[in-house]
Order: structure tokens, then C-alpha cells, then sequence
């Protein structure tokens, strides 16, 4: 989108970690009762002298650090210069904006998996400066604010954006967004001019006259071929998988429910809301498959619930969804 | 030793060297049959809650499909607005998951057990009818061999699958059987299409509950709605089958939040999928650029003759 920029880090020397002195390593949060503080920077970043945003902000890349139910406490502050230069040494003596943040963030779930730290005020304040030009450097400060021992998160230098930290700016959006329509128009089904093939009518029905609504069968158009299709116990808290190395991505139905609850003796069709116990808690059941295999799990919708275990009946068919 | 059975190619084929999954029937594998199929529907009572059982006697709980008749508008927690049309008269998959289009979708509780396919209303609007139409396969949703299934003083064709006796099989485990209804789609008029949505994240600032939603339609030239299936896949992922729906990572904190929903309906004119993601600055969501791959695969069924 032409309002929306991404900016990525280009080196080691664009992330800092002050308590060891280490570049190409931002850590931020509590070791072993220890405040740690990290730094982040971005080049190139091409907003123009004066703009204001609508909103800047830091995927932040959960690398490493805690995982659970605790809350990382930060501080983010902006580096206030006009080009903030990269960090081989420490910058912890660089002004820092008026403008600051200090934010909690649940650490969890689990590692590879990012969370937003939003950056707009302290952004603007840098972009603000009589001194800021578009394409300067950007940089960011975070300290802890108190987490608990050893509540901390991390990311390191990879120079790839799907596991690098990246700052993402918004110039002009609404909010809430909504694309214009695609639209596709099938083809027509070609003209029969020739009779032949196998055609088996309904009852009732004369096959030569029927139409292909009015057919139990007709060899014009392909049935689903279910080549795979049998029963699948799934464990608590795990995903069942089905071997069936078809090389590429069948259709696929799944049914089954939970094994213990008021719908046990039931069987769904997959996906779908499984109320599984007497206080109607609920559990999204669903399946997914790659190339080689099929998925089957579920998700609890109550809190602090585990995922519970499941008999399902599955039919992967040789039919290539072209996925 | 020879290899034994029945394939039928589609037209302009080769059966001898087209590939199995690109022919029209084989009887190494077994098809989808269907046993019966029609409409039905609930009323709720004061509180929203209401069933109704269709009777299949079959045995055991066979796999079905239920689709809930009614009209599509479009609907969103933040009041946004794709389209400030409706739509009578259209047909919606799956009941059970989340569908932006009618309330109540997430609702409803589809399910099979050895005597009833059952569709229940659970909380939904009070005092309400709710139409839906169904498909009941004579096709296993769980282990079961009971001998008692056999078919008897029948005629028709009987296609077994490999190495079984056409004779012996039960109808479930047949290939085909004419006593039932193929369940077939349509190569030509299936198809992929893509949907891209862009990035977006909660903000203290600007809006801390953002929406994003965009739609697909697939003018599909039929003049009746008609039965589909449909898959998708985000990037380079797994597939999954549509709809699809998820919540916030941190639900189990009490963040019950829905962020991502692919869902789709259909009429006579039209199939529509559309896709929305919504990001809560409280609950840390935020969310990249996405395109997300759609294959649908249209059946030679109309749903309003059902």
C-alpha cells in the first residue's frame, strides 16, 4: 500500500544490548533481578521533515526469553536526534524524546511469534526535529519497567524480515479498511455435441433426457475420490496427523467430536463449535493439510482450558485442490 | 497380478494414461454417496434454543453436509460496511462456525448419531425459525462394521472397491452404488481466486479495535445455488477448509476475541467468499500483510431444489 512503509533492519549495528555491550542482540526486560535495556534502528526511513503519522509501529520479533503467563514492563523511548547513528558502541548516552511509552505485554504464547510495540508519538517528536530529513535513522530505546525476574524477550540480527524486528509507518489510513471487490465471472460449460459417455438417472428420471441436475452419475464431471479415510483418535492437547503423501494438497472432510462431554455419541462435521461440557464450554475444532499429511486439532475457547481429546473420521481424496 | 475395476475419464481423455485424481471415477476409491437429503427447521424457544432431528436409520452416524438458508448482509463488530446490500434466498455452509454475513451461524450445532442427523440452535435468536437444507451420505463419520448392513435383494450397479466383493460390501464401502446420488462437481466452473489484506495493529492513538475485511465473488452462471466446496491457504501454508475462523492468541488470558474469519455464501447468482481480520490493541494482536489462496470446487447440486 502506498501509505504504509516498512522498514527493516540492515546489520548488526542497527540493534544493541546494553548490559553485556553486544551488538546485533536487543534484549529487554529482567535477568536474574537485572534491568536490561535494548535498542533498535531503522535507515532509509523516508518520511518527510514535518509529517506527522498516523501510526507507527514495532513488530517486534519474539526470538528468545520468557514464555508464560507473566507480563513483560517496558519503557520505549525515541532516540531524539536528527539521524541517529548505528550502534557499535553503546547509545545509552543519546537524548531520549519527551514523548514515552510504558506498556505490558503477556508473554505468551510461545516463541516465534511477534507483538506490537506502538512508537507513533515518539516517532513524530523525531520526525518533528528542524534537523530530520526523509531517509534518515530512526532509533528506539527500551527499558524495563519492573517485570518480574527473568521476564524478558529478545530478537537477534537474522537479515530476514520474517524473523527480524520491523518498524512499520502509517501515513494516511483509515483504521478500519475495506478493498474494493474482486470479482470473477466462471466460464460457461461447453456445448454438448456429442452423446456419449456413462449416464445414470435418478429414479424416475430417463437417462437420455435428464438433465445433469436430474443424474445420479454421469461421467462428465469428476466424483471426489476418497483414497485415504478411516479413524483418527486425537489425543488432549496435540494434533493428530495423517500420513498421505500425495505430494500435493487432496479435499478433505473430517467429522468426530469429543470423547467426553454431552455430545460424545455425536459426531460434527469439521469445522466446527464443539460444546464439550456440561456448562456448554466450547471447542473450535478444525483440520488442515499440506502435501504430505493431513491435520487434525482443536482449539479450547474456555480459559485456561486444554484442547480436548477427540474420535474423528477422516477422508482425504486424491482430488488436487491446487493450493 | 492384473490390476482389476472400473475407470471412467472425463470428456476428451485418455482414461488409460490420465492421472487418477484427473478422471471423472475409479474404483480404486471410494466416492461420497448420497443417501438423502432435504430441509429442515428450528424454532427457538424464549431463550433462543431449538432443535430438530432428521431420521436417517442408517446404524451408524454417517457424514453429512447442512447448509442454513436465509438472507446475507453484511455484519461487523466495529459497524464497518463492505456491501449495504442483502441478499434473500442465500445459502450458507457449515453452521457451527463464525459467518460475517448472517448472525448466529456460530450458533448453530450440526450433528449425527446412528439414528438422527440433529441441527440445533443454541442461544441464538429468541423465538426464531431457522431454515436449513442437508445432506445425510451413506458414508461412515465413525468406526462401524456391522454385518447387518449388507445390501439385500438390491439391483442397480454396485462398484467395489478394490479387492472386495461387490456382492458383500456394505453400501458404505462401496465405490459406487446407483441406489445413491454422486456427489460431483463441476472442473469447469471451479476455480481460485486470491484475497490480500493489508497490515494492521491496535493503536492507543488512533483506533485500538481496527478492522479490515475484503470479498470475492464468483459469478457463477448456474441460475440456482449450488453446493460447493471450498479451501484455502494463507502464503505458502497448509490448506484449510473455509470457514475458518480464529481467535486471539491470548484467550485463555480472557481475551475471547474473534481476529480472523474466512467465510462464504452462496445464491443463485453468486459465490461469494470474504475475508476479515481484526487487531485489539489490548490483547496485542497486529497482524502482516496477507494474501490468502481460494479453491473452490462447485457440485452438480442446487440447493434450492433441495
Amino acid at each position: 500500500m502506498a501509505n504504509e512503509k516498512d522498514f527493516t533492519l540492515s546489520g548488526d549495528t542497527d540493534m544493541y544490548w546494553r548490559e553485556p555491550g553486544l551488538s546485533g542482540w536487543c534484549d529487554f526486560g529482567d535477568i536474574s533481578d537485572s534491568a536490561q535495556t535494548g535498542f533498535l534502528r531503522y535507515t532509509g526511513v523516508d518520511i518527510a521533515q514535518g509529517t506527522s503519522v498516523l501510526n507507527a509501529n514495532i513488530s517486534f520479533y519474539k526470538e528468545g526469553g520468557f514464555v508464560g503467563n507473566d507480563s513483560l514492563k517496558y519503557t520505549v523511548y525515541g532516540i531524539d536526534e536528527d539521524n541517529t547513528a548505528e550502534f557499535s558502541g553503546d547509545p545509552s548516552g543519546r537524548p531520549l524524546t519527551t514523548a514515552s511509552d510504558s506498556r505490558q505485554t503477556t508473554m505468551t504464547p510461545s516463541l516465534g511469534t511477534r507483538f506490537g510495540i506502538e512508537v507513533t508519538s515518539e516517532a513524530n517528536e523525531i520526525f518533528a526535529r528542524a534537523g530530520w530529513a526523509s531517509g534518515n535513522a530512526i532509533g528506539f530505546r527500551f527499558d524495563d519497567n519492573g517485570s518480574n525476574t527473568n521476564v524478558r524477550v529478545f530478537d537477534t540480527f537474522d537479515g530476514d524480515p520474517s524473523t527480524d524486528s520491523y518498524l512499520t509507518i502509517l501515513t494516511v489510513a483509515r483504521p478500519d479498511f475495506y478493498p474494493s471487490a474482486t470479482s470473477v465471472t466462471s466460464p460457461a460449460d461447453p456445448a454438448k455435441t456429442h452423446s456419449y459417455g456413462i449416464r445414470i438417472a435418478k429414479q424416475g428420471y430417463n437417462a437420455i433426457t435428464a438433465t445433469d441436475l436430474q443424474l445420479a452419475f454421469t461421467s462428465g464431471k469428476p466424483v471426489l475420490k476418497a483414497k485415504f479415510y478411516g479413524i483418527k483418535n486425537v489425543p488432549t492437547s496435540s494434533i493428530a496427523e495423517v500420513p498421505h503423501s500425495l505430494g500435493y494438497k487432496g479435499a478433505f472432510l473430517v467429522f468426530g467430536s469429543v470423547v467426553s462431554g454431552i455430545y460424545e455419541t455425536k459426531k460434527f462435521k469439521f469445522p466446527a463449535n464443539v460444546i464439550y461440557l456440561p456448562d456448554k464450554d466450547e471447542a473450535f475444532c478444525y483440520s488442515y493439510t499440506d502435501d504430505d499429511k493431513l491435520y487434525i486439532g482443536n482449539s479450547s475457547f474456555i480459559q485456561g482450558g486444554s484442547q480436548p481429546e477427540m474420535n474423528t473420521y477422516y477422508y482425504v481424496f486424491i482430488d488436487d485442490i491446487e493450493l | 497380478m492384473g490390476n482389476y475395476g472400473i475407470k471412467i475419464g472425463l470428456p476428451g481423455q485418455d482414461v488409460r494414461t490420465a492421472e487418477d485424481k484427473d478422471i471423472a471415477f475409479s474404483s480404486k476409491y471410494n466416492t461420497l454417496k448420497i443417501f438423502k437429503s432435504g430441509t429442515a427447521s428450528v424454532t427457538t424457544n424464549g431463550s433462543g434454543n431449538g432443535s430438530v432431528d432428521v431420521g436417517h436409520g442408517l446404524g451408524f452416524s454417517p457424514g453429512f453436509f447442512v447448509w442454513r438458508k436465509g438472507t446475507a448482509s453484511w455484519q461487523s463488530e466495529n459497524a464497518g460496511d463492505i456491501d449495504s446490500s442483502s441478499y434473500a434466498n442465500a445459502y450458507f455452509p457449515n453452521p457451527g462456525c463464525p459467518n460475517n454475513w448472517i448472525a448466529y451461524h456460530e450458533r448453530s450445532l450440526c450433528y449425527s448419531d446412528n439414528q438422527n442427523l440433529t441441527i440445533e440452535m443454541d442461544q441464538a435468536g429468541a423465538s426464531t425459525t431457522y431454515n436449513f437444507g442437508y445432506y445425510i451420505f451413506a458414508d461412515l463419520a465413525e468406526a462401524y462394521n456391522n454385518e447387518s448392513q449388507k445390501g439385500t435383494n438390491d439391483y442397480g450397479i454396485r462398484i467395489a472397491t478394490p479387492g472386495k466383493n461387490a456382492l458383500e460390501q456394505k453400501d458404505f464401502q462401496l465405490g459406487f452404488s446407483s441406489r445413491f446420488r454422486a456427489l460431483q462437481y463441476n472442473l469447469v466452473k471451479s476455480g481460485t481466486t486470491t484475497l490480500t489484506l493489508p497490515a494492521i495493529y491496535g493503536s492507543q492513538v488512533t483506533d485500538p479495535s481496527p478492522e479490515e475485511a475484503c470479498y470475492a465473488e464468483i459469478t457463477h452462471g448456474l441460475g440456482y445455488p449450488p453446493f460447493f466446496l471450498a479451501y484455502f491457504k494463507s502464503g505458502s501454508g497448509s490448506a484449510y477448509e473455509i470457514p475458518y475462523a480464529e481467535k486471539s492468541p491470548l484467550i485463555d488470558l480472557g481475551y475471547d476475541y474473534t481476529i480472523k474469519v474466512i467465510d462464504s455464501w452462496c445464491d443463485s447468482t453468486r459465490i461469494r467468499f470474504s475475508f476479515l481480520r481484526r487487531a485489539y490493541f489490548d490483547s496485542d494482536d497486529s497482524w502482516s500483510e496477507e494474501t490468502i489462496t481460494i479453491k473452490y470446487l462447485i457440485f452438480n447440486e442446487d440447493l434450492s431444489q433441495l
